[in-house]
């Protein structure tokens, strides 16, 4: 049936007919919506018939997504974001549809989207956008290696596989990097401080918790099958870490570290990172498990 | 002593009566009658202290009650009410204890009346385990604990069985030959007979008429308030409960 | 003298099962050398920094939170009225995560927060006192709906990761409590005293209002007094350790199940019981799946559920 359609009737196109009808008759202004109605429904079609074609319109609604489309020369196709994306800098420039866990199906709409990349297909608002013609991808990594296939796949989504491709290898070999110990034993153990008040820590099924162990440090806590225990400070203490991790943001590091020594002994490491680098599971990733590793290694030796 | 000066009433947007003037001495029983919302628990509410009045006085042996305290008004007056609520588990004698409280009766007041009242067995029970009725007897002997010269009853007879009620009567005329001051609340016309010296009757228009206990139970004067065909006079005055039977 | 008659014996034995459980094994020996004067070492750090504080904040949490229900049951003259029923906690909230969002740097701002928005809420509720008790429940049932609503819109407009936290907080928090512990010990005290010389008055107002002026109490008075002390006592509950549910809803029918209903027993019983139940609330929590903890709240109900339901059977049989 696609191949009744002229070209033409891509979604921007049908865009420009309802501002010209703004000044018709309600009862034509009803039948075209009819009709258009009946062209999102062909999108999809469309979409599927080229998989690579460049007039994509993406929506990314997780910061992840958004930094891996940029990050793979997708940057150009994306015309919505959700809040929390701030990376890259283009980004912020975007038009926001909601959260990565609420979608405002209207605004989403509005931006004429022909894809959209979610972290969980469940949430409201996904399945809505694909009722309506909305290609819906999801992609929610929750270990390391997942980030590196993740790219790979919404590469091959978005008709830009060589270049995620390239990256994901990049990724592969920085990562393969961080195994090897920098000059001396690094099986140190870490206690992830994720919040101090609560004290909330990463557990046996944490993104966090791969992220320790693909870099060959033990997270003291990995043994706790929640994603986010609350622990006390005495379950710190009797865990024994060599070295105590803390995500910098809101944070008054300095006061968490005189907290920690007096608990842990003066000899305890306390280590901040950049959240943004280390929780999101994007390219960025490697750097941030890069830096911990630099600071790990910065003349240090682990002893058990 | 107590005077009613020019009591004007209502409960809330509703004026139940203008201007009530009387006077009661110690040792007299007051029986209020009257139809359904005619205001004879309000009344009694204004007299203990219990609800503001529109306008008027009410004076006991000269003083102002409206010039006392909560705490001396407890001294003087007993009030007798809706039945309290049982949610939290008050025992019977923790529910007159509580009343003696505000008096200084003893445990032995606390004692006599619960024998009067026949609610020894019943003393260690929570008040939501009783009956209706055990409950009223369990308020009217709070009353009596209280040995207080002014009695307020609002329909002591209700919810209890013939033999209580006429030891409720019997109660009554006893607390005025020893000096109080009684007001009643009552329904039955034949127990406002047995106890009644005066009748305050309140006909629900606004209208009130105070007179001596055999002036006021006449058929006459009290079937148009009432709206019921009455017989008999005194202590014999009844409804009539077959003149539609009669009629056809 | 047995368990039934004194449970204040529970006491001593409770304080000493908390002060040994947690997530280090501390040896008797190392108790019963310092049980009560500090020392330098680990052990003792442990026990004097972490744990009787974390102690001292449940025991006089608990029970300031069963003092406010038992209050708020006879103010209301409802059995099913707990601290949080007329929005405090909902007020409360609101200013604690108001205070995260403006100030996210400082931790302490969430407890400043906390008590601000109690007191907002008190004040607004104090508007409605003069209504008679069903129209205060309504107005404050309604005011908790809204403070409610206003909470889910900061959340929904908090970072995420501030919404972790905000959730923990909700959920009731007894290791982080900005106000010390010998400092709620003392708003313990105060509140219990000044609920013992209320409490023949309260005794009255269970017999309804009108029975209770008629037997001389200045009912609007009391009903002022017990607004503001139950309010302010939920408050400082609130502020210490977040909402933690359900101790002061069934602590005081439990102690009036046990003790009978007149408020001097009920009241004493409250402050103990209600104490001592977040103490055994707070041990289970930190030992149910440790080396994580449970949020306290959620042992709470699961301890006192069945006590309750156990003491409600036996009664009525």
């Amino acid at each position: 049936m696609s191949q009744h359609l002229p070209e033409v009737f891509d979604a921007r196109n049908c865009s420009v007919l309802v501002s010209c009808m703004h000044g018709a008759k309600l009862s034509s202004v009803m039948t075209l919506i009819q009709k258009l109605k009946y062209l999102w429904v062909l999108l999809p079609g469309l979409c599927l018939a080229s998989p690579a074609w460049a007039g994509e319109r993406i929506l990314a609604l997780a910061p992840h997504a958004c930094e891996i489309l940029y990050a793979i020369g997708a940057g150009e196709d994306v015309v919505g974001a959700v809040s929390y994306c701030d990376y890259p800098q283009a980004v912020l420039a975007l038009p926001r549809v909601g959260s990565y866990e609420r979608i405002n199906v209207e605004a989403a709409l509005a931006l004429e989207p022909t894809m959209a990349i979610v972290m969980d297909e469940s949430i409201p608002g996904a399945s809505k956008l694909r009722d309506l013609g909305v290609k819906v991808v999801a992609s929610y990594p929750r270990r390391v290696d997942e980030v590196l296939t993740e790219i790979c796949r919404i590469g091959a989504e978005t008709g830009h596989q060589k270049q995620a491709d390239a990256l994901a290898e990049a990724l592969q070999q920085r990562l393969d990097k961080l195994k090897a110990p920098p000059g001396g034993p690094q099986q140190a153990s870490v206690f992830y401080e994720i919040w101090a008040e609560p004290l909330l820590t990463a557990g046996k099924s944490s993104f966090i918790d791969d992220v320790l162990h693909r870099m060959g440090l033990r997270n003291v806590f990995g043994d706790v099958a929640l994603e986010a225990p609350r622990v006390n400070v005495e379950a710190v203490i009797a865990a024994r870490p060599d070295v105590v991790v803390i995500p910098s943001e809101n944070r008054d590091v300095a006061e968490r570290q005189a907290f920690w020594q007096k608990w842990l002994g003066q000899d305890v490491r306390v280590i901040a990172v950049n959240p943004d680098l280390m929780h999101r599971p994007g390219p960025r990733l490697l750097d941030g498990m890069e830096d911990l590793y630099q600071q790990l290694s910065q003349g240090q030796t682990f002893e058990h | 002593m107590m005077q009613i000066q020019q009591l004007s009433l209502s409960r809330g947007d509703k004026r139940l009566f203008a201007e009530l003037s009387m006077q009661a001495k110690a040792g007299e029983v007051v029986v209020i009658l009257g139809p359904n919302g005619a205001g004879k628990s309000t009344l009694l509410l204004a007299l203990a202290g219990l609800h503001a009045a529109d306008s008027g006085d009410v004076r006991y042996h000269g003083t102002s009650m409206a010039a006392c305290s909560k705490h001396e008004l407890a001294q003087l007056i007993a009030w007798q009410g809706e039945l309290p609520p049982t949610e939290f588990g008050l025992t019977v004698r923790q529910r007159l204890e509580l009343a003696a409280n505000a008096t200084s009766a003893t445990a032995a007041d606390i004692d006599v009346a619960l024998t009067h009242m026949q609610l020894q067995a019943l003393a260690g029970r929570s008040l939501g385990a009783l009956s209706s009725g055990e409950r009223q007897r369990a308020e009217i002997a709070a009353v009596m604990v209280r040995d207080c010269p002014v009695l307020l009853l609002d329909e002591p007879t209700a919810h209890l069985d013939m033999r209580h009620q006429v030891d409720c009567l019997k109660l009554i005329r006893r607390e005025a030959r020893h000096g109080r001051l009684v007001f009643s609340v009552l329904h039955d016309l034949q127990h406002a007979a047995a106890v009644a010296d005066t009748v305050v009757l309140l006909d629900g228009k606004g209208g009130i008429c105070v007179g001596k206990a055999l002036e006021m139970l006449t058929a006459e004067r009290l079937a148009p308030v009432f709206g019921v065909s009455l017989q008999g006079s005194g202590r014999d005055l009844r409804p009539l409960y077959r003149e539609y039977d009669e009629e056809a | 003298m047995n368990i039934r008659e004194n449970p204040w014996l529970l006491l001593p034995v409770l304080l000493a099962a908390s002060l040994l459980v947690g997530g280090l094994a501390l040896g008797m020996g190392e108790h019963w050398i310092n049980p009560l004067s500090p020392g330098d070492d680990m052990a003792s750090r442990i026990v004097w920094e972490l744990r009787w504080p974390r102690i001292l904040t449940a025991f006089a949490v608990g029970g300031l939170l069963a003092l406010a229900g038992a209050w708020f049951q006879v103010l209301l003259g409802n059995p099913l009225a707990e601290p949080y029923v007329l929005g405090v906690a909902g007020s409360a909230a609101v200013g604690a995560i108001s205070a995260m969002a403006l100030f996210p740097d400082a931790a302490w701002v969430m407890s400043i927060g906390a008590f601000i928005g109690a007191w907002v809420g008190i004040a607004v509720v104090l508007a409605f006192a003069h209504l008679g008790t069903a129209r205060l429940l309504l107005a404050g049932v309604v005011l908790a709906a809204f403070w409610g609503a206003v909470l889910m819109l900061l959340i929904a407009l908090l970072p995420e990761r501030g919404v972790v936290r905000a959730y923990a907080w909700m959920m009731g928090d007894l290791s982080n409590s900005l106000l010390p512990g010998w400092s709620l010990l003392l708003a313990w005290a105060v509140a219990l005293a000044c609920g013992l010389l209320l409490s023949l008055s309260l005794d009255k107002l269970l017999l309804g209002e009108k029975h209770a002026e008629a037997l001389g109490v200045d009912v609007y008075r009391l009903r002022r007094q017990l607004l503001l002390l139950a309010s302010a006592v939920t408050a400082i509950a609130v502020t210490a350790a977040g909402t933690i549910g359900f101790v002061g809803l069934v602590v005081p029918h439990l102690m009036r199940l046990l003790f009978g209903s007149l408020h001097r027993s009920v009241l004493i019983a409250s402050a103990f019981g209600g104490g001592l139940l977040l103490i055994m609330a707070d041990s289970a929590a930190r030992m149910v799946i440790a080396p994580a903890e449970l949020p306290v709240g959620v042992l709470t109900a699961m301890i006192g559920v069945p006590v309750f339901l156990w003491l409600l059977l036996r009664r009525t049989s």
